[in-house]
């Protein structure tokens, strides 16, 4: 029993709440703030290390049911992993945000970091909990708080974004309370291990149908072909933080739990029946993000086009339904999401500087900001792949993993779409760095030399995972070997017996 | 140690950057220490590496010497595994020594106002990039480096002219297709990796195990059914990066670069990389007729069509350019051939190569920057006011006309001999003639280079500096190589072509015999007769036959270069007719304008922005998906309903409240105004808490009512706001096709819910909620206690939302934005 | 009963999808509430909708095949309150996005996907 795990719920908890009332004092509340997240930071840091150490998976129940009856919260070497990723970019975007004025002292006011904490407070709840009604609740926290962030500063383009953003994602969660309906009153339980076992024994084929159900309903939440149209609505609307934000946590949580409802309770539908439609999916993903993002002549626009295209990739892990594709996947998904937040960091740094995020009316900053440019040019390079970049491995393993599995054209898709990355990334490199200012443009503001740090780090962690990868991989085999052995994750969950 | 040089090159790059920050003026003396150490370091690996050679093998450069080994990703079989045998050690020369002769070059050829220091660290980049490719021995290490040739050259051809749209896109041109190329090399080794395992070989993707295969497994190898996609996408990625046909119009595009990079990248690396591949990888992939085959015919392609372009050059890097072009199809022609006489040859050539061209280019720079033309038809008189280039100039071009005594003509007979030597007749007599005719024209181009040499002083336009000859820097470099090409030259010679260079033997069988020779049978020149019978005594008659077709196709070269010479004219001014459509630089340029407006098309078809219109394509999906999965895993396993029993506990009043409801739904769906349409949604609210009551759930029906009441009570407020009346905008086709997209959907929920309700119930966790509520919860109302103690997280969830939700809205209703 | 309430159910998600594809801000949001509606009754129609007693346990009966499945009810109340609480939150957006754009019809809100000109 870890009682551990409740840490970063209660600090979250604890921080948002007094944030809010202390917010008149803002360095007070941003003191609180970096402090709840730096902890969380520290925490999952050391779940991660425990896991990844033992082996075994981190279990405590919630209330004084034992087992399956309340819920409980389980921790593997996949919700540790994501845990991990998502505090330290929430960290990085506070840093960030702290650093630069994109963040004006009136949104601040308006409750953003308590907003901040309040997403994270979501994401951990999806990743530890092992209950699926749970699920939906802490989905629901992360999607509201998305919604709070989305529309702050209330400018008109925002409001535009947010109404499709809420309408769209309210539907998802609409479909995903019917799933979770229907599932109880299929199995009569709604923890997701004893809805493993029982489903384990039932054969039926409804449970196709309720996992194409819950394929729709993460479909619309994670952003995947033919359910995305709300990401590039309202991506580029809110302040570039705000963007930065959401690139790193919000999508990847859709995905988290694509991984694991699939792995655990409806593998064995995936692997009969699901593979080829899950693939296809991620192909037409790819495929739709890239030629958006081809089409994009502003900044953040084609940067949002990309999270869908590399979460295609993310979806093809899944669907090869195996050991080494999930781990291929994670790995990529990691990979991501580190330099996706670079991006958008750097380009909230030029678009700060510029004023605009219009690409024509961008250029020259190569020559007057050469370590922005550098920093640009490596996280380019990692996100199209190149070497020694995660970049490289991350595309390494899971083309590997893909032509293991005899997915030839699934494989020729990711390579051409790695071209089309490089292809809309370099346009972004013409139009602002290398390209000279045109003439009836205004000159951009200097930019403040600490106001990299963030993204340094960002482009150097990047580089690491690519360096480091022998040990990061080992890590993911780890979690996608638990993620699909249901027998480990019953045996955590329901070690007492029913009857007390 | 070996890791130790390529990791010092890889450092070099920023080390330099920093070291012409911090001493600007010693970057002299500084900067040729970093590719000057480890060249000699490698020179005094030669002997070593030579013993390796085995010269009766098609793959001479066996094994290797040296090999370091360090993990990286085991679990990929990625790892630094580098290690030294001739070919690497060749080509590790060549990129050393190119590097430390541009590096003295360099400073004098840029004006003084061209900042450098980011080239030095560019130069660099790209001579370790191509050190870490040649030293490699990991195949995923190989093609780590692969990729980073491909990005260090991107900024080396657009040094100094990043701020021009065209040159720009040619870089980027550059960097697509050789991107592009990469991809496909990557899947190809990828695949080879994967057969490899499949054939239970090491886990290892080191090339040493493909080298080390058993005859069987290389067979199996060769007759997998994924061997002709990866020899195809293996290919594919050599000639993007080799800037063969059809890949090599981005060669010539880069004509815009400084010098010293044109040098660099045409000499020593870049393009160089594909040809090292193909060697490197032909004891794997080669022998077969699918790799012959497209290796000649491609080369061949090439050779021919490359030599032609660069005779119609008026342009003196335009033809280096295509010449090069020309040269590398010629390689591809001995990569394909294979045999020991090729690989050799190939060897050679490369060497010789390296010298020719990089001499010629740093002589063109020379040219470049005090006459200020680059044009053929313009330049002549060199010997009067640059006396020194131009003698160098001389000797370059004689080299690359294969005059006797260069390197030149040690690679020519070496070439014509690797092609008499293969076993197919239709191979020789094919690429004999491929290799003749292209030479008359490659000669043609040396005669237009001499040309300059001599003929009318220039006289350049008044107001420019006079021409005078270059500094002594300007002059090393091509004095150096071609001096090297000459010694070799004669060397080869003397030795009757044996051990010319440090690195190949020539001769297949006796040598030690032939070591012996008296001096006096070496002039194969002067006196083809008397050869002819001392040539029989002591050589096979293979040999002999092939050493005239040798002097034959030279000596009919040397004529029919000659003899163009007076057509050069017309040759220059005519066009070869190629349809535009065969043109590729054409049409790339046509799918790079269309790309992006393609792109926007079908963007804008997708998300064109209406909001009804994303829902509709999400409604659509959810139909596409649940129902054919429904209608196939459930349809069997269906029973028929049977209504009496499912209608049979209904009482009649239960049927009125249940048919109100979808009457409060139709009734606002044609609500005229707002509030119609309001109060539709509050009795449908309100029934549904009479439903609750009605099915044993007092508290949900509690909470349902004053739910209820408060969003009645928000949606009058926006109500307030917004006009009273809708408009009826929606066509008629369009609410028809809306009103089928609800039925589907309202049809699949009931079809679903219907279905799992139908199903048996398992109610542990219900039974054990209700029989644990009063001892542990101590609570009579389970309902209550469930949302209070046993799933209390849920509430909590629950309470966090709302706290989120007023957050979000205190600022959508707040905010206020101070000027 | 299961039968008829299922029909509700689906009667429910028709009208809202009605709604959400309708161009009028005012239907949209009433779509998103007839959904939630929709997907509550689903919810309830899991506990079989058995004539049994409501969940209220006397002291001494004990016995849990008398009462009705007490879990759905808990879950469509948790259900129900946060979607008020986004509900609520959409509307105060439709009030915005009126105020701030005049109209609300929302085929004319295309601001967010112009594709300005190269």
């Amino acid at each position: 029993m870890s009682n551990h795990l409740f840490l970063p719920i209660l600090t979250l908890l604890l921080g948002s709440t007094l944030a809010t009332i202390l917010g008149r004092w803002r360095r007070v509340a941003r003191g609180i703030v970096l402090l709840a997240i730096s902890a969380n930071f520290l925490y999952s840091s050391w779940l991660g290390n425990l896991i990844f150490v033992s082996k075994e998976r981190q279990f405590v129940r919630v209330g004084t049911l034992i087992a399956p009856y309340g819920i409980s919260f389980i921790a593997d070497e996949l919700s540790a992993t994501m845990l991990f990723m998502t505090t330290f970019l929430t960290l990085l975007v506070v840093i960030f945000s702290f650093l630069t004025s994109i963040i004006t002292e009136q949104i601040e006011d308006f409750f953003f970091y308590p907003l901040v904490l309040l997403i994270l407070l979501g994401a951990t709840g999806v990743f530890l909990t092992g209950d699926l009604f749970n699920l939906y609740v802490w989905f629901e926290v992360l999607l509201v708080s998305s919604f709070g962030l989305l529309t702050l500063g209330r400018k008109q383009i925002q409001l535009e974004g947010g109404l499709k953003f809420v309408e769209l994602n309210l539907i998802g969660s609409a479909l995903l309370l019917v799933g979770c309906g229907l599932i109880y009153g299929l199995v009569g339980t709604l923890n997701i291990g004893q809805i493993t076992q029982r489903f384990q024994n039932l054969n039926s084929g409804l449970l196709t149908v309720l996992a194409t159900l819950f394929l729709v309903a993460f479909s619309i939440k994670a952003a995947i072909f033919p359910t995305y149209f709300w990401l590039p609505a309202s991506y580029h609307t809110p302040p570039s933080v705000v963007t930065a934000l959401f690139a790193g946590i919000l999508t990847k949580v859709g995905m988290y739990v694509f991984y694991r409802v699939f792995s655990l309770i409806f593998y064995i539908n995936l692997v009969d029946k699901l593979t080829i439609l899950l693939l296809i999916l991620a192909c037409l993903t790819m495929i739709v993000g890239i030629i958006g993002a081809i089409a994009q002549v502003s900044l953040r626009r084609m940067l949002s086009f990309h999270i869908i295209c590399q979460t295609g990739y993310i979806l093809s892990g899944l669907g090869l339904a195996n050991e080494a594709g999930l781990a291929a996947g994670l790995f990529f998904m990691l990979h991501t999401m580190l330099v996706k937040t670079a991006l958008l960091v750097i380009g909230g740094i030029a678009e700060a500087s510029f004023g605009t995020d219009e690409l024509k009316k961008m250029g020259g900053l190569a020559a007057r900001e050469p370590l922005l440019a550098t920093f640009w040019f490596l996280a380019m390079l990692s996100l199209a792949g190149f070497p020694p970049f995660s970049g490289f491995i991350g595309k390494l393993v899971l083309l590997k993993a893909t032509l293991s599995a005899k997915q030839y054209l699934v494989a020729g898709v990711m390579a051409g779409v790695s071209l089309g990355t490089l292809f809309s990334l370099l346009k972004i490199w013409n139009e602002v760095f290398w390209k000279t200012l045109p003439k009836d443009e205004p000159e951009p503001a200097p930019i403040k030399p600490y106001t990299l740090i963030p993204a340094a780090i960002l482009v150097g962690s990047s580089l690491l995972l690519g360096l480091g990868a022998s040990v990061v991989l080992a890590s993911n085999t780890l979690a996608a070997k638990q993620a699909l052995d249901s027998i480990g994750y019953l045996s955590t969950v329901l070690p007492d017996s029913p009857k007390k | 140690m070996l890791a130790l040089i390529v990791l010092g090159s890889l450092l070099a790059a920023p080390a330099s950057f920093g070291l012409q920050r911090l001493f600007p003026s010693l970057k002299r003396w500084v900067l040729p220490i970093f590719p000057f150490v480890p060249f000699t370091f490698l020179c005094f690996k030669i002997p070593e590496i030579l013993k390796g050679l085995n010269l009766q093998s098609s793959y001479p450069w066996n094994g290797g010497v040296l090999t370091e080994r360090y993990a990286w990703v085991p679990a990929l079989g990625l790892e630094f595994a580098f290690t030294l045998d001739a070919l690497s050690l060749l080509f590790a020369l060549i990129i050393l020594g190119m590097a430390l002769l541009i590096v003295i070059y360099a400073p004098s050829y840029f004006s003084a106002e061209v900042e450098t220091d980011a080239f030095f660290a560019f130069l660099f980049s790209s001579m370790a990039s191509m050190l870490g490719l040649v030293l490699s021995s990991n195949l995923f290490l190989i093609f780590i480096f692969w990729e980073l040739t491909s990005v260090s050259s991107y900024f080396l051809i657009s040094f100094k002219a990043s701020h021009l749209a065209t040159t720009r896109s040619n870089a980027q041109q550059a960097l697509l297709i050789t991107t592009g190329g990469s991809l496909a090399l990557l899947l190809s080794l990828l695949l080879l990796v994967q057969i490899m395992h499949g054939e239970d070989l090491s886990a290892n993707a080191n090339f040493q195990n493909l080298l080390y295969l058993e005859k069987k497994d290389l067979t199996s190898i060769q007759n997998n059914e994924l061997y002709a996609p990866i020899v195809l996408l293996f290919l594919v990625g050599c000639f993007t990066k080799s800037a063969q046909f059809p890949f090599h119009f981005w060669l010539p595009n880069t004509m815009e670069a400084p010098i010293p990079v044109s040098a660099y990248l045409h000499s020593a690396t870049m393009v160089k990389a594909g040809i090292y591949l193909l060697a490197r990888f032909s004891p794997v992939l080669g022998g077969t007729p699918l790799w012959q085959n497209t290796l000649i015919f491609i080369g061949t392609l090439n050779l021919v069509f490359g030599v032609v372009f660069a005779a119609q050059q008026n342009d003196l890097k335009g033809l280096l350019a295509y010449h090069t072009i020309s040269q590398l199809g010629s390689f591809v022609i001995l990569a394909g051939l294979g045999g020991p006489q090729a690989a050799q040859a190939l060897a050679v050539g490369i060497l010789a190569h390296a010298l020719s061209k990089g001499s010629l280019f740093l002589l063109v720079g020379n040219l470049e920057r005090e006459m200020e033309s680059r044009n053929l038809r313009v330049l002549s008189g060199l010997r009067r006011v640059m006396p020194l280039t131009a003698t160098l100039l001389l000797v370059a071009a004689l080299s690359m006309a294969g005059l006797p005594g260069t390197l030149g003509f040690i690679a020519k007979e070496l070439n014509f001999a690797g092609i008499v030597a293969n076993p197919s007749s239709f191979l020789r007599y094919f690429s004999y003639g491929a290799t003749l005719l292209s030479s008359f024209l490659g000669l043609f181009c040396a005669w237009r280079l001499g040309k300059i040499v001599f003929g009318r002083k220039l006289r350049k336009k008044r107001g420019l500096p006079k021409i005078k000859e270059v500094g002594i820097t300007m002059l090393v470099g091509p004095l150096l190589l071609l001096l090297l090409s000459l010694g070799l030259g004669f060397w080869g010679i003397l030795e009757n072509k044996q051990i010319l260079v440090p690195n190949i033997t020539v001769v297949q069988n006796q040598p030690a015999e032939l070591k012996n020779q008296p001096a006096g049978s070496a002039e194969k020149k002067k006196e083809p007769r008397a050869e002819k019978g001392k040539a029989a005594s002591l050589q096979t008659l293979q040999t002999l036959l092939s050493a005239n077709r040798v002097l034959i196709a030279l000596g009919l070269s040397w004529l029919g270069g000659g003899i163009l010479l007076f057509f050069e004219p017309q040759i220059t001014s005519s066009r070869l007719p190629i349809p535009p459509w065969l043109s590729f630089n054409q049409l790339y340029a046509l799918i790079g304008a269309n790309i992006p407006h393609a792109a926007r098309e079908f963007t804008l078809l997708l998300q064109g922005g209406k909001l009804r219109i994303y829902v509709a394509l999400l409604l659509m999906s959810l139909l596409g998906l649940v129902s054919p999965s429904f209608y196939l895993f459930v349809s069997q396993e269906m029973r028929p309903l049977a209504l009496e029993t499912l209608l049979a506990d209904v009482r009649l009043y239960e049927y009125g409240i249940i048919i109100l409801i979808p009457i409060g739904i139709l009734v606002t769906i044609w609500a005229k105004t707002t509030l119609d349409a309001i109060m539709g949604v509050g009795v449908v609210g309100a029934l549904l808490a009479l439903l609750f009551v009605l099915f044993g759930a007092p508290d949900l029906a509690l909470t349902q009512l004053i739910v209820e009441l408060l969003s009645l009570v928000l949606l009058l407020f926006i109500f307030s706001v917004l006009p009273p009346r809708f408009e009826q905008i929606s066509s008629h086709r369009t609410r028809i096709r809306d009103g089928l997209i609800a039925l589907s959907v309202g049809a699949l929920i009931t079809g679903l819910t219907l279905t799992v309700a139908l199903s048996p119930r398992n109610a542990e966790v219900a039974n054990h909620y209700l029989t644990q509520s009063l001892p542990k919860g101590h609570g009579a109302n389970v309902v209550n206690i469930i949302l209070t103690d046993f799933r209390s997280l849920d509430t909590l969830g629950e309470i966090t939302v709302l706290f989120a939700a007023m957050l979000g809205i205190y600022g959508l209703l707040y905010f206020r934005q101070r000027p | 009963m299961i039968l008829l309430l299922s029909l509700v159910a689906g009667c429910l998600f028709a009208g809202a999808t009605y709604f959400l594809l309708r161009r009028n801000i005012m239907r949209l949001l009433l779509g998103l509430i007839l959904l939630n509606h929709g997907a509550n009754i689903v919810i309830l129609v899991m506990s079989r909708l058995e004539r049994k007693l409501p969940p209220f346990l006397s002291p001494g009966q004990i016995d849990p095949s008398k009462f009705i499945d007490p879990l759905p009810q808990a879950l469509i109340l948790n259900a129900i309150v946060i979607n008020f609480g986004l509900i609520a939150f959409t509307l105060a957006l439709a009030y915005r996005t009126h105020l701030a754009l005049g109209c609300e019809n929302l085929d004319t809100m295309l601001a967010t996907e112009q594709l300005l000109d190269e």
